[in-house]
């Protein structure tokens, strides 16, 4: 948990606002985070049957501004 | 054949009600065997449609139809393994509160002979007014009935509460930084019904076979730091690495790496590698023995054992275009994958080959 809050910290100033006539890369199907449920929800099915790990799931999937 | 009448159904189904833009319905066919017997068919289903502005409903179907010879079914199930088919069906629905701001809800429902699970799940999205950053959560609820087949009563049941937390930033018009982190709580019944583990006497001779034990609650949690990333005009790359961690001692680690391009107008193709190794439970042995006394948790379940495995594979996507209104898109994919036990008795290694194809219609 620390180490995520740390992430946090150094990520925040990383940020960058992005007009949207420059998300044309940000709004590719490549780059989204919702372009494929299907194939997502069979990895996490087929991940979950092999590892003892917990998927902490999909992002929150925005910041595209293309949702 | 009945998977594909599902399929079918719910592509009309799709036609049907699409009428508004962002409509869209997926359909897809998985295959996945095995080198230790076991052969999973998954046929998937969704459709998501707008109902009233900014609300979107979504319903999804999916089966495994397993057939198993496994080494685990064959020494402590059935001698000649078992064929057996889950169905699962899910239902949600989301509103756009504002144009940053989004609510959902959604529930689940999956059924086989020996085990059904009822689930239900609330989440929130927030974007910030320049769309750089969003933050969503997540809170979810599950209860599983375990039991064997063909027994009257169940064996147990288990109780899962969870929640998500989620950021997703921008760095640039070209890259985008996801955090992810989830905590959940299991407690019940956590063994399998089926698994009965070997107890060996002072010379190492087999003494007796026990029913699997483990302890009745599991904290768990995880997160993730992934990068999503244009490196030039029709190329993408992804990366991400996961840590996971719970109260039964296994530690896991998770790197995947993914590369996107598009050879030709309509289509994209992905490479990706992946790379998991998990430290063992704390009470997991390869081999349990009376003396100097019974142990109290003893389980053979290799995903609780150390072990790790790399995987590798390719999709195939193609954007075919406008057609009855709708666009359409086809995929096929396959995946390989090496997995190494250590600590186990029997197949300490497992080789497995997943294929798939997939449909995916849009207005």
């Amino acid at each position: 948990m620390r180490t995520l809050i740390v992430a946090l910290l150094l990520a925040a100033p990383a940020c960058a606002s992005v007009p949207p006539w420059e998300r044309e890369t940000l709004a590719h199907r490549a780059m989204r985070d919702d372009a494929d449920p299907e194939g997502d929800s069979v990895d996490a099915h087929i991940a979950g049957a092999r590892e003892a790990a917990l998927d902490p799931g999909a992002s929150g999937g925005g910041g595209c501004g293309c949702n | 054949m009945a998977a594909t009448r599902r399929i079918v159904f719910a592509l009309v189904l799709l036609a049907a009600f699409g009428a508004r833009a962002d409509d869209r319905a997926g359909a897809g066919l998985w295959v996945h065997t095995d080198d230790d017997g076991l052969t999973v068919i998954h046929p998937v289903a969704t459709a998501r449609v707008e109902v009233t502005e900014g609300t979107h409903v979504s319903a999804g179907y999916e089966a495994d139809v397993i057939s198993a010879a496994t080494i685990d079914v064959r020494t402590s199930a059935s001698p000649r393994g078992f064929d057996e088919t889950r169905h699962g069906v899910s239902l949600g629905a989301d509103h756009e509160l504002a144009r940053t701001a989004r609510v959902g809800a959604s529930t689940g429902l999956s059924y086989a002979p020996d085990h059904q699970t009822y689930s239900g799940a609330l989440r929130g999205s927030l974007e910030d007014d320049a769309r750089t950053n969003t933050v969503s959560a997540s809170l979810g609820v599950a209860r599983e009935v375990v039991g064997r087949a063909g027994d009257l009563e169940p064996m147990g049941g288990v109780w899962t509460v969870g929640g998500a937390l989620a950021w997703t930033t921008l760095l640039s018009s070209e890259a985008v930084l996801d955090l992810s982190a989830a905590v959940e709580r299991q407690h019940g019944y956590l063994e399998s019904p089926y698994r009965f583990v070997p107890i060996v006497d002072a010379m190492g001779q087999l003494d007796v076979r026990v029913p699997e034990r483990v302890p009745d609650g599991r904290w768990r949690g995880s997160g993730r730091a992934r990068l999503r990333m244009g490196l030039a005009r029709g190329v993408f790359a992804v990366g991400w690495y996961r840590l996971h961690l719970d109260d039964w001692g296994v530690a896991g680690h998770t790197v995947e790496l993914s590369a996107a391009f598009e050879p030709a107008e309509g289509w994209l193709v992905t490479a990706h590698g992946r790379f998991y190794g998990q430290r063992g439970a704390t009470f997991y042995q390869g081999t349990y023995a009376t003396l100097p006394e019974m142990p109290v948790y003893r389980t053979l379940d290799r995903e609780l054992a150390p072990g790790f495995y790399v995987a590798g594979g390719a999709r195939v996507e193609y954007e075919a275009g406008e057609w009855l209104g709708m666009s359409w898109r086809f995929d096929g994919r396959a995946e390989v994958l090496r997995q190494r036990y250590f600590d186990t008795p029997s197949l300490p290694e497992k080789l497995a080959l997943t294929a798939g194809i997939g449909l995916v219609v849009q207005r």
